[in-house]
């Protein structure tokens, strides 16, 4: 993989508010491991930048203008099926469409859960189970 | 002149003036026969003075005739029937055919100005038969027909008159035979040969021609009439055909054979034809009236029990014979015509095949009644509506008004529940994309900054005042998001306030006057200041004004206006939803807004809001009442009031609306929260009462009709008559909608009653409940038949009457007759009779049933002594047989 060229995980961040694009970017400078791969405010953004960025892992705002974080992870899947894409709302799973469980997402995690150790966690996930499903849904 | 509308006939004030009219008009009708007698004679005089012709008395006849014929079936028309457009026609023809009786003359001049005015006499005869039975010409082929023979005459006869030196003979109307005058204007003194050959011939081929074509129309519009109109014309078209066919063949002949003795009998039957016509005319209306007549009957039979619009429809299309008969109602509120359920409708333009008849009470249109012009006339239609519908029509346009405010209710309330549903969105998206982002922004960033305080502190401590700006933020937007529902200042201190703090947010130099303002319900405040906000938006984003100024005051009601220097707009129809959202919010709390604007004219929104009724109660019980007293109709709410065993025994008003505190005669305080047994004597034991309390299990709306009756000198009476609506609400309480209509009743039971006696009233009438064969009224005619004192045989059993006096004969020959009355309708019965001193009479019966409001359905019989020709009939059975 392109990403293992350097030893920090290559993230890219979706999310269509700046106040949440900017702690974004603290947690993701904070945790050890993980790199700001860049940054997109729209699901249509995020897929210009997959290409463009190559990153590793995605945290992908569900509830966007445009397309929405739902679409752009169907579509980035099925370019990229080896990307893992984690779903970030501020809603929890049951206030969420039910689709969300097909779109192809590795993990889906409540904005306010998001810490270095969770962020972590994640990445691991993802790399045991590529093909991990959001089935967990209770 | 007759009162096409159902005016108000025993008001003194009507009364006596339509009886000076009559009086007058009856002076008149005298002066008007008076002089065509005269003139009937002066022309017979004339006649056989001057003519020299031995058939000279015939000749005489016809002319006396062609005056007196048509001034007198005029004037007996009109006296039939005041205010008749064609029998006034009449009148006039009479007159304006005297001048024909010139042609006698042996003066030259007279002679020619008779000869002349003979062809004058023959449009005019086209024009009445065109016009009959209305007096208008109604269709373009008629118009066209009656102007091709004026036509003909100025173009094709007038001009001949200058240059013939005699005028075509022989002439039925002059009896001069060989000997008649010359024409005396002719100029010069030869006739242009193509004047004898082309100009006369082609006269009398269009004469003919437009004779035939007169009487094809009226043979057309008889194949095309069923029923009433077809009755009066048949025996006009009957005449007018002889008339027509006989004046064509006389022309025609005249130029072939001018001294043939058929030549001259034809001309005769075509002049005798013309009074002949004129009766046919009077005929007609009269077969006319009597099948209106026939109608009203048919009509008032049926008029009992509630009706519905589609059943008073089709009572109508009963009455007036035409099947495809349709009713608009006049809504006023939206200004338009809508149909029995409210629904606008757009009337067809009156022509052959569609006529429309507008009926007016007290100059406001009622209702439009949609016809086939050849079925039935308008006059007819007025005739039988305005006669006995008028009522009914008037409470079917209540009805589908209401129908059609109560849909514009419904769409307004649709748009505000629109609007809610779009502002919920909006502060839901507002939530999410603001505060919320900026919470959980906060959540991730406090929980970073921890990692970061062993390691960093300096680096952390920024981090949190970073932090806390965003609060202030996440703050900001939530103030401002909660202002936006409703903003605290509205809340604590009223639309001044507010106002004035919008003002301050605007972009445009704002500035608020409002002086001498109370508060008001929340609703009002809310509409009010979110109309004015949207209004100062709406100049913020398209105006380009510089200064905006927003008034409000209260004046009875409280007006906002809110006005810009901008350059304004032309507003069309339905602009914007920003528009409608206002109108509809202000319409929710009975508000009313009005635009101003123009093309540089800058924008004036100004809206009004009623607040006088509006700081009484709680607040459903304000809407309620808005909501309420805008109907026409009484509305109340009831609760049921229990006694310890869970028994119903009374109810306690909750609520009732302006127009039900107008028909009980008690203010709104007068009622609230007392008992209907407290305010109503016998309430306890009525019907209403029973009727209440089932309504509180019923599962659908319930209607009754309430009649409560009166004891008068002249008897029973209906007092108060009410359509009552009710249903139930839950909870104990009961939702009741009633409308007085006693008007109608009272209406109802005149009608049926005078419709079936008024018109016998010169013969015996009884009425026999049937249910007990007992007799419930006899008029003085059938008291005298039978020799009984006045009021003496109310109550009397059908029986005493009888003259096989045996123990339950009379019911069961009551019930007999009441069958009989059910098969055919009517029946006519020879009944043998006893009078009160024993003696028999024998009597022919016209029988037939009607359900009377008070004893039920009832038998009327209308009753003639005829013991002269009966009694030695030896025949002792009655025998039915269908009647007419």
């Amino acid at each position: 993989m392109a990403g293992e060229a350097t030893d920090r995980v290559q993230t890219l961040v979706v999310d269509d508010q700046e106040a949440f694009r900017d702690v974004m970017r603290d947690l993701v400078s904070v945790t050890p491991g993980f790199e700001l791969a860049g940054e997109a405010a729209s699901g249509e953004a995020a897929l210009a930048l997959v290409g463009e960025l190559d990153p590793q892992l995605v945290l992908m705002d569900v509830r966007m203008p445009g397309i929405g974080g739902i679409e752009a992870t169907r579509v980035l899947v099925a370019g990229h099926p080896d990307l893992p894409i984690v779903l970030v709302s501020v809603e929890d799973l049951n206030g969420l469409p039910g689709v969300i469980g097909q779109c192809g997402a590795a993990a889906f995690v409540r904005k306010q859960d998001l810490r270095p150790q969770r962020l972590r966690e994640l990445w691991e996930e993802a790399q045991q189970q590529l093909s991990y499903s959001v089935s967990t849904r209770s | 002149m007759r009162d096409e509308t159902q005016g108000a006939p025993d008001s003194p004030e009507t009364g006596g003036t339509t009886a000076a009219m009559r009086l007058r008009g009856s002076y008149r009708l005298i002066a008007i026969s008076t002089a065509g007698a005269l003139l009937s004679a002066g022309a017979f005089a004339l006649t056989l003075a001057q003519a020299t012709q031995e058939d000279r008395p015939t000749v005489a006849i016809m002319h006396a005739l062609l005056i007196a014929v048509p001034i007198a079936a005029g004037v007996y028309a009109w006296r039939r029937e005041p205010g008749n457009r064609f029998a006034a026609i009449l009148i006039a023809s009479g007159f304006f055919w005297a001048p024909t009786a010139l042609a006698v003359a042996n003066n030259s001049e007279l002679y020619s100005v008779g000869r002349i005015w003979g062809w004058l006499t023959e449009v005019s005869l086209v024009f009445l038969v065109l016009a009959f039975p209305s007096g208008h010409l109604t269709t373009r082929v008629e118009r066209g027909l009656v102007v091709a023979g004026c036509a003909v005459v100025a173009l094709l006869y007038l001009p001949t008159v200058f240059v013939v030196d005699q005028f075509p003979e022989p002439n039925p109307l002059s009896a001069c035979a060989h000997h008649c005058p010359q024409n005396a204007f002719q100029i010069g003194n030869s006739t242009p040969g193509f004047v004898d050959s082309v100009v006369i011939p082609a006269g009398g081929i269009t004469a003919v021609l437009i004779f035939l074509g007169a009487a094809a129309v009226l043979a057309s519009r008889i194949t095309a009439s069923t029923g009433l109109m077809r009755r009066g014309l048949v025996p006009v078209l009957a005449f007018a055909i002889v008339r027509m066919v006989a004046a064509g063949a006389f022309i025609t002949m005249r130029r072939f054979d001018r001294w043939s003795t058929a030549t001259e009998v034809v001309g005769y039957v075509a002049t005798f034809a013309i009074p002949l016509l004129v009766l046919g005319f009077l005929l007609g209306l009269f077969r006319w009236r009597l099948s209106v007549g026939h109608a009203l009957r048919r009509l008032s039979k049926q008029f009992a029990g509630p009706l519905t619009a589609a059943r008073l429809r089709d009572l109508l299309a009963t009455a007036l014979d035409d099947p495809s008969v349709e009713i608009a109602y006049w809504s006023e509120r939206p200004g338009h015509w809508v149909d029995g359920a409210g629904e606008p409708v757009v009337l067809p333009r009156d022509d052959s095949r569609r006529a429309v008849t507008q009926l007016t009470t007290a100059g406001r249109p009622v209702a439009a009644i949609v016809h086939n012009p050849t079925h039935v006339s308008e006059a007819a239609v007025r005739e039988i509506v305005g006669t006995f519908a008028m009522m009914a029509l008037q409470n079917q346009r209540l009805d589908a008004e209401l129908r059609a405010s109560l849909a514009e209710l419904h769409e307004s309330r649709s748009r505000i529940v629109a609007a809610v549903d779009r502002e919920r969105i909006r502060i839901e998206r507002d939530l999410h994309d603001g505060a919320q982002q900026r919470l959980v922004a906060l959540r991730v960033g406090l929980e970073l900054t921890a990692h970061q305080v062993g390691a960093d502190p300096d680096a952390a401590a920024a981090k949190l005042r970073k932090l806390a700006a965003n609060v202030e933020d996440a703050l900001d937007e939530v103030r401002s998001l909660a202002r936006g529902v409703y903003p605290p200042l509205l809340v604590d201190h009223g639309l001044a306030d507010a106002l004035r703090a919008a003002a301050l947010q605007s972009s445009l130099s704002t500035q608020v006057k409002a002086a001498g303002l109370g508060r008001y319900s929340p609703e009002i405040e809310s509409v009010v200041y979110f109309c004015c906000l949207e209004a100062l938006q709406n100049a913020e984003k398209h105006s380009g004004a510089s200064r905006v100024t927003i008034t409000l005051r209260e004046h009875e009601q409280l007006e906002f206006e809110v006005r810009d220097d901008g350059r304004g707009f032309s507003p069309e129809p339905g602009t914007g939803a920003g528009m409608a959202n206002m109108r509809d919010r202000l319409g929710s709390v009975g508000g009313s807004m009005k635009l101003y604007t123009g093309e540089g004219k800058g924008t004036r929104v100004v809206g009004r809001v009623p607040v006088a009724a509006d700081r009484l109660g709680p607040d459903v019980e304000l809407l309620l009442q808005r909501a309420t007293d805008a109907l026409e109709d009484c509305f109340g709410i009831y609760r049921a009031v229990r006694d310890s065993s869970g028994e119903v025994v009374d109810f306690v008003v909750e609520h009732v609306n302006d127009a039900a505190c107008r028909d009980t005669g008690r203010s709104r305080d007068m009622q609230l929260g007392r008992t209907l047994g407290d305010m109503r004597a016998g309430y306890y034991t009525s019907d209403l009462f029973y009727w209440h309390r089932d309504l509180l299990d019923a599962t659908g709306p319930s209607r009754l009709e309430h009649v409560a009756y009166e004891t008068t000198a002249e008897g029973r009476r209906v007092r108060k008559g009410y359509d009552i609506r009710g249903t139930a609400l839950g909870a104990g309480r009961i939702a009741i909608v009633w409308r007085d209509i006693t008007d109608r009743k009272r209406a109802e039971q005149e009608l049926l009653l005078h419709s079936a006696i008024l018109a016998a009233a010169a013969e015996g009438v009884f009425l026999v409940r049937a249910s007990d064969a007992t007799i419930v009224y006899a008029n003085p005619r059938l008291e005298e038949i039978f020799g009984y004192e006045p009021g003496e045989l109310d109550g009397f059993g059908a029986a005493d009457l009888h003259w096989e006096e045996t123990a339950g004969e009379g019911i069961h020959r009551v019930r007999q007759m009441l069958a009989t009355v059910d098969e055919l309708g009517e029946a006519v019965l020879r009944i043998h009779g006893r009078r009160k001193d024993g003696t028999p009479i024998w009597c022919e019966a016209h029988l037939s049933s009607f359900d009377h409001a008070d004893h039920g359905r009832v038998l009327v019989a209308i009753c003639q002594d005829r013991s002269d020709a009966l009694s030695r009939a030896t025949e002792i059975a009655e025998t039915a047989e269908p009647f007419g």
